[in-house]
Order: structure tokens, then sequence, then C-alpha cells
């Protein structure tokens, strides 16, 4: 996996991958002759040995937050405790859940078999994620043009796709950024992850893309009324979000 | 012998029958890890590119391995190499090896700040204007405000064919003071721009006043607050890093399959002190 870092010429180390293709197949010809492809694996040696290690890790147990200690270029603005009480390791988590919480209501409003009231929740939810106002950005690598929506146009649109089955796989791992103050008060973050979008009629796939989805997150403190006291919480809420295509669509 | 031959058939005969099966499922397979490994290695936002240029102790590259189990034996050297454009500046480059050389030395280490005065956001904008469109382009910079938080602001505007109509000296007062662009902006592509321009009443907050009269900061900002021109989206984002009185590098979005994709530096100068100041002046005139 680190060879990637030794900065070569990618000409270079696609020579050293070929090499260790033409090693894989002699040993895949080995191995065959031992009845055992399973022990097989697709990159060179030193790679594979770690994504074995990989898959003794249930990708979505991989917790991106865990571990996380200060970065250097928040040191300086950011105070160390967020409105008092928060931690920057809490911000994160939270908002995690709230982008998994999307991507569940995502999967929802693609199922044909959910159902109108499953899919109405599903957009009421999807939409109580994100902050008032918030716009949501289509664009494409192969194009210039750009679209906004509002939030529950994008998700109303989303739901009308008329394909017998469509299924949604998110990336295992989420980029999380560090956690920025704003001249507002209001504490900042970006979450990025990758989709895989693939629509299916007549049992065959008929429409397959790949997109990057960027989403702004901001830490909201709001008062709640406890038996007479007011007390302070605090919760995370989605904002801008850029959805960019990153490969062309097969129709 | 004879039966030396028919061993030996069926074998091959054996590895042609299997090949395929074996071969699909090693490809589907492949397929898979490679996505997850293009997201670990690209370099999703300059946020991250912060992360590996400085090295940070807690990247996400170093997230990845430590959830992995793998050590992580990348020294910031090899990292930092990672962040060019391969195909513009390729690995060995004489300008690649001293900039890296001389960030990376040991008694005196150069480190980005996000919060520091030495790196631009231009931003190339898509306008409507008089029924047709017109590109603008727009330079931006982290603020840092009085309760420690920070903000992006506008802080000059560049050349196009716009000329506003109406002549306004300075900027109107603004009722909301805290109403800004969120220091995450760049990572959604500055949509909140498009917020920003239609605020109206809270215009003067995303433009850095001291520069009002430089570029063509003062019409571009009449002409939105006069809707004279509407936004319609950014096409395209560049960073510029003005580094150590003597470097200056521009990184750009590269989206591609390759390992080596993202945010990454493009194009590289070694340049005088004053040159540094010509070039930012030059960016803050809008030239």
């Amino acid at each position: 996996m680190q060879y990637f870092f030794t900065g070569k010429n990618p000409k270079q180390t696609h020579l050293i991958r070929s090499a260790g293709s033409a090693g894989l197949i002699i040993l895949a010809l080995i191995s065959l002759l031992l009845n055992a492809p399973a022990k097989i694996y697709a990159y060179p040696h030193n790679v594979a040995v770690k994504h074995m290690i990989s898959t003794v890790i249930p990708p979505h147990a991989i917790d991106a937050v865990a571990g996380y200690t200060i970065n250097k270029d928040t040191v300086r603005p950011v105070a160390e405790e967020m409105t008092g009480k928060v931690s920057k390791e809490e911000f994160k988590k939270k908002a995690l859940s709230k982008i998994k919480e999307f991507q569940n209501c995502l999967v929802i409003l693609c199922d044909k078999k959910a159902g109108n009231e499953a899919q109405d929740n599903a957009v009421d939810q999807a939409t109580s994620l994100f902050i008032d106002g918030a716009i949501i950005e289509v664009s494409s690598v192969r194009s210039d043009e750009k679209k906004h929506m509002k939030v529950r146009d994008f998700l109303e649109k989303l739901r009308t796709l008329r394909y017998e089955r469509v299924v949604i796989t998110f990336s295992h791992v989420d980029y999380i950024s560090n956690i920025r103050k704003g001249s507002d008060g209001k504490y900042y973050g970006v979450i990025s992850f990758e989709q895989t979008f693939r629509a299916f009629s007549d049992g065959r796939l008929v429409y397959e893309d790949e997109t990057k989805k960027t989403t702004e997150v901001q830490l909201i403190v709001y008062e709640r009324n406890l038996r007479g006291n007011a007390i302070q919480q605090w919760d995370v809420m989605l904002s801008d979000v850029e959805v960019l295509g990153t490969k062309t669509p097969k129709q | 012998m004879a039966k030396h031959y028919v061993l030996k058939f069926w074998i091959f005969i054996s590895f042609f029958v299997c090949q395929h099966t074996l071969f699909s499922q090693v490809y589907s397979d492949n397929n898979d890890r490679a996505k997850e490994k293009h997201f670990f290695y690209e370099v999703k936002e300059i946020d991250e590119f912060f992360e590996r240029f400085n090295d940070e102790p807690g990247s996400f590259i170093r997230t990845v391995y430590k959830a992995r189990n793998v050590k992580f034996r990348i020294s910031r050297r090899r990292l930092i190499r990672s962040l060019f454009n391969y195909e513009n500046m390729p690995g060995d480059s004489v300008m690649m090896k001293r900039f890296v050389s001389d960030v990376t030395n040991k008694d005196n280490p150069i480190y980005l700040d996000f919060y520091g005065n030495d790196w631009y956001a231009e931003l190339s904008c898509k306008f409507r204007y008089r029924s047709s469109s017109i590109i603008i382009p727009i330079v931006l910079k982290i603020e840092v405000t009085e309760n420690k938080g920070s903000k992006w602001m506008i802080v000059a505007v560049g050349r196009s064919r716009l000329k506003s109509n109406i002549a306004v000296s300075e900027m109107t007062q603004s009722k909301i003071k805290t109403k800004c662009l969120s220091p995450v902006s760049h990572a959604t592509n500055f949509v909140s721009l498009k917020r920003a321009f239609e605020d109206k009443e809270n215009l003067s907050n995303y433009f850095e006043n001291a520069n009002f009269k430089r570029s063509n900061m003062s019409a571009f900002y009449n002409a939105v607050l006069n809707r004279e021109i509407e936004f319609l989206h950014v096409i395209k984002i560049k960073y510029h890093f003005l580094l150590a009185d003597k470097w200056i590098f521009t990184v750009e979005d590269f989206t591609r399959e390759a390992l080596n994709s993202g945010w990454l530096i493009n194009h590289m100068q070694k340049v005088s002190a004053s040159g540094m100041e010509n070039y930012r002046n030059k960016l803050l005139d809008g030239n």
C-alpha cells in the first residue's frame, strides 16, 4: 500500500505492477494446481497482506474518528471545548451518525417496494437532518453544468425514479475534516463519502453512476424545557452538499 | 513418457477451464478494493492537503492505517511528494526535489497554516448578466475574527466585461453582523456564495472592506447589490500558496481514477521576496 508514496512516476509504478501481475499469474497457475484459488490476491504480495489485515475488520466498524488527535491547523482559532461541553470527538461521531441516517433515507427512497408512507417519512426525516436553506449542488467532472436544488426537491426527484430496482452502495470509510469555528460562533466540519448508484429494469442493469458527496455539517446548540428547567443541548445538522459525478454513467 | 504428456495436457486444460472463474472473481474483488484504495489516497479536500503536507498526527491517511493495524512508515517527505500532480510535475523534477528538501529541513521545517495570510482561493464564477452568462474571477481568503473563529472573505475581483451602471463608493452597513461564509465553504464548491449574494441586507459581510476600492470589487459589489448580475455557480477553484517568502505554488483538483488524484500541486516557482510581493499584489489587484 505504501508504494504509492514513493513519489515515483506512475508509469514506473505501472511497470512494477505489471511485473507483479505476471508473478501473480504464475502463482495463480500453481495455486490452481494445488486447488486453492481462494488464497490468491490480485495485488502484489505486500499489498495483499495489508488487504488481508483489512478484511479482518468489518469495514463499517472502522471509525475514522477513533484515535483522532488535535491537528496543527486547528490549534489556534478553535477552543478546546466547543460551547463548554462538546468534545471534537463527540461532534464527529454525531456528524457521522447523521450521514448514516441520511444514507438510510436515500436507500428507502430508491426502494420501489418501500411504499408511499415509508417514502414520505424518509423524505421528511432526511429533510429534518438539514438546516433551513441548505443547497445541494449536482455536477459532473465531464461537464461545466451545475444544478442547485433545495434538499426536499432533490429527495422528491430521487423517489420518482422509475426503475424496477435501485441499489445504492456507500464507501466504507468517510473522510471527516477538522472542526473549524466560524466567525458566527458556530462550529463547522466537512464529511466526504462515495456512492455507487445502480438501477435495474427487467432484471438488467440499465444505469450506473458513481458520485462523491461532500457535506458541510454544523453544530447547533438549543434549549429544551425539561420539567420546567431549560436545559442546553446540542445537535449536528447537515448543510450544503456537493454531489460530484466522478465516472461516466453507464446507460 | 506418454503419461507425462497426458498429465501436462490435463493440467493445461484445467487451467483454461478454471481461469475464467478465477479471474472474474479477482476482478470484482479488485474493483471494490481498488475503489476503496482510491478513496484512501485521493486528496479529497483541500483540508486533507493541509493534513498531508503538515503530516498531522490525526490525518485521514494515518487514521486509515491505524484502523487496519498497519504501521505508518511514510515520511513527511514522501507525503509531500505525493501531493504533486505527476502528470504535470514528474517525481524526478528538480524543482520538486528542492522544494521538498526545503520544507522538510530538520532545522527549519515549513508548514502550511490554514488560518495564515499566505494562501488564497481563486474562483472562476459564472453569473447571468444581460441575458447571457459572464465569467468573473473572485479571490477569497480565510480571515480570523476576534471570537477566535474564521470565515472566507472576498478580497479581490478579477477583470471581466462587467460594467456596473450604479456607482457606490462604500459598502452599506449589514443588519446581521454575524452572517458569514463558513470556514469550510470551500469543500462544497463555495455553493454558499449563492446564499451570500442573495443576502442583499448583509452583503457587505462577505467583502473585505480594506480592499473595496482595490481591483474591481466596488463595481462587482454594486452589480450584485443592484441585481445586475445573478450568481449561477463556481466553475473552477484554484488555490494559491505563497510560502516562506520563496515558494509559490498553485493547487487544483484532478478528479481521476489514478491514485495520484484530488487536490494536487500543479504549478510551482521559486521567487525572491519582491517577486512574492508582486505576485500577491497582482492577485489582489485582480489581474
